[in-house]
Order: structure tokens, then C-alpha cells, then sequence
């Protein structure tokens, strides 16, 4: 009796211990972090948009660009506009097509096919056309 | 070191109510048995080579030490413990099983050949009777914690149900491996950093009894324990290598007093996750 309690107690602490050993894995911050840049070439119906993306881990990426809507939530007439290059960590699109005198809201925007990453929400407002 | 002071502070509580929880044995009636032959017809004689009294001990248990000036080795007959003792000796120490020592003073003197009755009255145990058990538990796992309670009954050997929580709850929008890609594809996830576990078990133990307070438990059960992590959009991301639902397994040991209860063991969830169960409570 006293070795099969001793077996028990031997077990039951050795299981202890091995529960004690067997950490979760960690989980890194791995998010790419993006940034507005000032806007340029501003006019009646085009903008060039401009953005700054830090990769943790830049081959997660399967795009990026902008998103544009007439809302401040993207919500109502989303046009997404993608990238293809990016240069020393700034990625810029000239978007065309926008009519004159509008206010348009835009977002940078990240993905690796599963999720999206957006940045802050910005406005603009294109060059209404001189009076004759 | 505040954990050794409350580790030390319950062995100290647990073996002070262990101490308190023996009875003592009394006695209900000694006389001289004019009609009982024994002692003359089959004497059994001392060292000196004089003839011994026989007292005859009724007492309810076979677990029975005799100290003293015994003349041979005491014999149970029929429910009755036969002792011989030299004429004029003055106590018989007796230890009886679960009870504390009783040292018997004969209120006259023995004389050879002669028999006595002695009859001893047991109180019943305390733990002849069916108690009910509550206590609280801590589980402590490599990576998380957590809580719970669990209820039942003891007497010799017991049971006890055990609920227990780390009162979390999620609901996971991706479901991932250890490095994040996303189940069934080579997709990487992007998170925050920051992880949630989700635990809640719920198991029936059998409590053994292996020597005075000394009990083993185990049991088995139903239960769950999710790891997840934040996701960079603002959901949260199973880690399914870290995450199990299935048959719960416990063992472990518990130690019980007349009021308190303490055991410790250990529970898995499928084989794959463990934990140490610390649980403390009464029994009432």
C-alpha cells in the first residue's frame, strides 16, 4: 500500500511539474503601422495620396493602396485604389475621376488576404473651376 | 514568501483540527463475574508462577492495543477481548482504532483466578457520518489561471463536483496556428500582441480514504481551454495548437479534518493541457 501510494504522490508531482513546463506560445505586436503623408498635385478632379507603411514582416503583404469614400467612415461610394510600388517605405496613387468642389474622405490601407489595415481618416477637397 | 507563510499557516490550521478531531473511549461498566469460571478452570500464571485475572474487554472493535502488565497475547473470542493480568495490578492502557488511549484504573484489585467484566462504549466516529464538503479552488497552469468551487459529500471515502472558470469568453473570427498563419492556408496573421485564454471545466471526482485523514482522489469531466490572440483588425485569432476541448482528467490528494478540507492535484484536458488543482475549504 505505502508503495503504491508513494507511486501515486511520485506521479502526481511529476505531472505538476510537467504542467508547469508547457508555456504558451507568444504572440509578437507584428502589426504594419501606416502614416498619412501630405497630399500633392491637388486639382479639379485629381489628388496624388500618399502614405508611409512600416512592415514587421513585409512578405505577409498581398496588397495595399488607398480607400475613398464621400463619408468619414468609407462607408458610402467606396472606390479602393491599389498600389503597386513601394519606395523606401512611401507608396503613393494618383487618383483621377473626382468631380470639382467635392469633399472626398481617404484611408491608407494594408492587407495580407485575410485582414485589413487602415490608417487614420483623412479630407480633401478638390479646385472648384474658375467663373468666365 | 507570503506563499510558504500560507502554506504554513494552513498545515498548522489542518493539524490542530486533525488533533481535535480524535474521541476518547469511556467506560460503561466493570464488575467482578462471580459466575465465570474461566480464570479457575484454565489459569494462566505469571512470571512468579501465581495465577492471573482474567479480564474480559466487550468493546466493538477488533482494532484494539492492550499496554500494561499483559501475561501472554490477548485473545478476541466472540466479540470479546480475553486480557490476563497479575493480581493487583493497578491499570490496563487500551487503544482502540480512531479513538484516543483510554488508561483504565480498576477501581478494585484484581485478584488470580478470578474474571471481570469490562465493557467500553465507542462513540461513533465522526467520520461514520456523511458530510457535506465545499471548497474553493485555484488552478494554476503554466499560462493561466483559474477559479472555481467544488461541493460534495465525505465519510470514510466521499465525492465532490467541481466547477471551475477563468470567466473569460471570445469568440474567434480566425482560427491559426502557433506562428499565426491561418488554419488550411499559408496566410500570416498580423496582431496586437496581446492574448486572451477562455477556461471552464466541470468534473466528478470519487474520494478514497488511505489512512485516517489522509484521502486520494480522481475523476473525470467535460471542459475547454482556449488560447487566443488579439488580431490587428480587432478580433480575435484561435490558436489551435494551444487550445483543446474534450475529456477532463484530475488526481490528486486531499487531506480532512473534522471542519477543514485541503487537496492538491492535478487536471488535464486531453492529455495536452495541465494544471494544479489547490483547493481549501470546510466540511460541514
Amino acid at each position: 500500500m505505502k508503495h503504491i501510494l508513494k507511486f501515486i504522490l511520485a506521479s502526481v508531482l511529476l505531472l505538476a511539474v510537467s504542467a508547469s513546463c508547457q508555456k504558451d506560445p507568444v504572440v509578437s505586436d507584428n502589426r504594419p503601422e501606416l502614416m498619412l503623408m501630405p497630399t500633392e498635385n491637388l486639382g479639379k478632379t485629381s489628388i496624388t495620396l500618399r502614405a508611409g507603411v512600416t512592415f514587421v514582416d513585409l512578405s505577409s503583404v498581398r496588397s495595399y493602396g488607398f480607400i475613398l469614400g464621400s463619408d468619414s467612415n468609407l462607408e458610402t461610394n467606396q472606390m479602393t485604389v491599389t498600389v503597386d510600388q513601394i519606395r523606401n517605405g512611401v507608396y503613393y496613387a494618383d487618383v483621377v475621376g473626382l468631380e470639382p468642389g467635392r469633399t472626398y474622405f481617404y484611408a491608407a490601407f494594408v492587407t495580407n488576404g485575410v485582414q485589413t489595415v487602415r490608417s487614420e481618416v483623412r479630407a480633401f477637397t478638390t479646385l472648384v473651376p474658375a467663373q468666365n | 514568501m507570503m506563499f510558504r507563510k500560507i502554506v504554513l499557516a494552513v498545515a498548522l490550521i489542518l493539524g490542530f483540527s486533525v488533533m481535535a478531531s480524535s474521541q476518547e473511549v469511556s467506560v460503561k461498566s466493570f464488575e467482578l463475574n462471580e459466575t465465570d469460571m474461566t480464570a479457575k478452570v484454565q489459569p494462566v500464571h505469571d512470571l512468579n508462577g501465581d495465577a492471573c485475572a482474567l479480564v474480559k474487554v466487550a468493546v466493538a472493535s477488533k482494532r484494539v492495543q492492550f499496554k500494561g502488565t499483559i501475561v501472554g497475547i490477548p485473545e478476541y473470542i466472540a466479540g470479546i477481548w480475553y486480557v490476563y493480568l497479575p493480581e493487583k495490578t493497578p491499570r490496563l492502557t487500551i487503544s482502540v482504532d480512531g479513538y484516543l488511549p483510554l488508561v483504565y484504573e480498576f477501581e478494585e484489585e484484581l485478584e488470580g483466578k478470578r474474571a471481570y467484566d469490562l465493557v467500553l462504549h465507542t462513540p461513533v466516529l465522526h467520520s461514520d457520518y456523511v458530510k457535506a464538503m465545499l471548497m474553493g479552488t485555484m488552478s494554476l497552469g503554466a499560462s493561466q489561471n483559474s477559479y472555481g468551487v467544488a461541493l460534495g459529500f465525505i465519510r470514510r471515502n466521499g465525492g465532490f463536483i467541481r466547477l471551475k472558470s477563468d470567466f473569460n469568453d471570445m469568440e474567434p473570427a480566425y482560427f491559426c496556428d502557433a506562428q499565426g498563419v491561418v488554419s488550411g492556408s499559408t496566410e500570416k496573421l498580423w496582431f496586437t500582441g496581446e492574448h486572451i485564454t477562455k477556461r471552464w471545466a466541470i468534473t466528478g471526482c470519487y474520494v478514497q480514504n488511505v489512512k485516517k485523514a489522509f484521502h486520494l482522489y480522481f475523476g473525470g469531466g467535460w471542459g475547454e481551454r482556449v488560447l487566443g490572440w488579439h488580431t490587428a483588425d480587432g478580433k480575435i485569432a484561435k490558436v489551435e495548437s494551444s487550445s483543446f476541448k474534450g475529456i477532463e482528467l484530475e488526481a490528486g490528494m486531499l487531506i480532512r479534518s473534522e471542519a477543514l478540507a485541503f487537496s492538491v492535484g492535478v487536471q488535464s484536458n486531453s492529455f495536452r493541457y495541465m494544471e494544479v488543482n489547490f483547493s481549501f475549504g470546510i466540511v460541514f
